[in-house]
């Protein structure tokens, strides 16, 4: 293999580096889809939460706490 | 609505069906369709590189590195063209649709890769020029994917500077995949083929 006069040796490493970059590309994708995904779970209990209020039709949503233990 | 995706929904919005209602959904959407992308991709590499086992280990990784680079190099050109040509197109959408279109294109990769297996066992002839041609089919697929659902993200409003931004996306990643796949050489059997010279190999 002979690419603008390099040689294999040569090429090699440029193979090296590009590879590792392109590892450090998957790591960066796996963070993106890591803090996309935990931004779609706060969006859907958002979400749930807001249909869960219009359906009680504006009346005061109960705590956790009271809601277990009957006292607020 | 969940917050998981599966691989149906994925195959809906690569085909043009609805889109992922939130920006969340529509990163999760991009990096699982480039990270299946890379899977099918990897299918293909082992067919092209079957010849011999080293060989489809090497293309095994070689291959799915080849096209995330390419990408990669490619994908800034077309943000900056969407800016500088004040794209209605968000970049987010572009990295999206780029996303969803290499994975319809390393789809067709796949679907192909037993049938470049086979011939490249038990043909002289056609074996090399299948692997190549599954490449291009490849390539005009994703191209058609991409620019399909830059026009439906862009539908009613002008499209000039969204899909100039296309073509230079294409253009690029075109050009970055032909000399990745020069360095990475050999892929398509132990000898190479011309395309595995890269740039300078080709008669221009």
């Amino acid at each position: 293999m002979n690419l603008a006069g390099h040689d294999a040796h040569y090429l090699a490493a440029v193979w090296g580096i590009a590879s590792a970059l392109g590892i450090v590309a998957l790591v960066c994708l796996a963070l993106l889809f890591r803090r996309a995904r935990k931004t779609a779970e706060i969006e859907e209990i958002e979400r749930i939460l807001a249909e869960h209020d219009l359906q009680e039709g504006g009346n005061r949503r109960d705590s956790h706490v009271s809601r277990r233990h009957g006292v607020d | 609505m969940e917050a998981s995706i599966g691989l149906s929904e994925l195959m809906t919005v690569t085909c043009g069906g609805e889109r992922p209602a939130t920006r969340a959904r529509e990163t999760m959407f991009a990096v699982l369709a480039l990270a299946s992308g890379l899977v099918l991709a990897a299918v293909w590499g082992l067919a092209a590189g079957s010849s011999s086992l080293e060989l489809a280990l090497a293309d095994l990784y070689k291959v799915p590195m080849v096209v995330l680079l390419s990408a990669v190099t490619a994908l800034p050109a077309g943000l900056v063209t969407l800016r500088l040509t004040n794209a209605k197109l968000r970049g987010a959408e572009l990295a999206g649709a780029f996303a969803t279109s290499i994975f319809g294109g390393t789809l067709v990769l796949a679907t192909l890769a037993p049938l470049v297996a086979i011939y490249y066992h038990t043909s002289a002839k056609a074996g090399v020029p299948l692997a190549l041609g599954s490449v291009f089919v490849a390539l005009a697929t994703a191209s058609l994917l991409f620019a399909r659902a830059v026009s439906r993200r862009i539908a009613g409003q002008p499209r000039a500077a969204s899909l100039l931004a296309v073509v230079i996306l294409v253009a690029l990643f075109l050009a970055a995949l032909l000399q990745f796949v020069a360095l990475a050489s050999p892929i398509i059997g132990v000898h190479g083929t011309a395309l595995e010279t890269g740039f300078d190999g080709l008669h221009l």
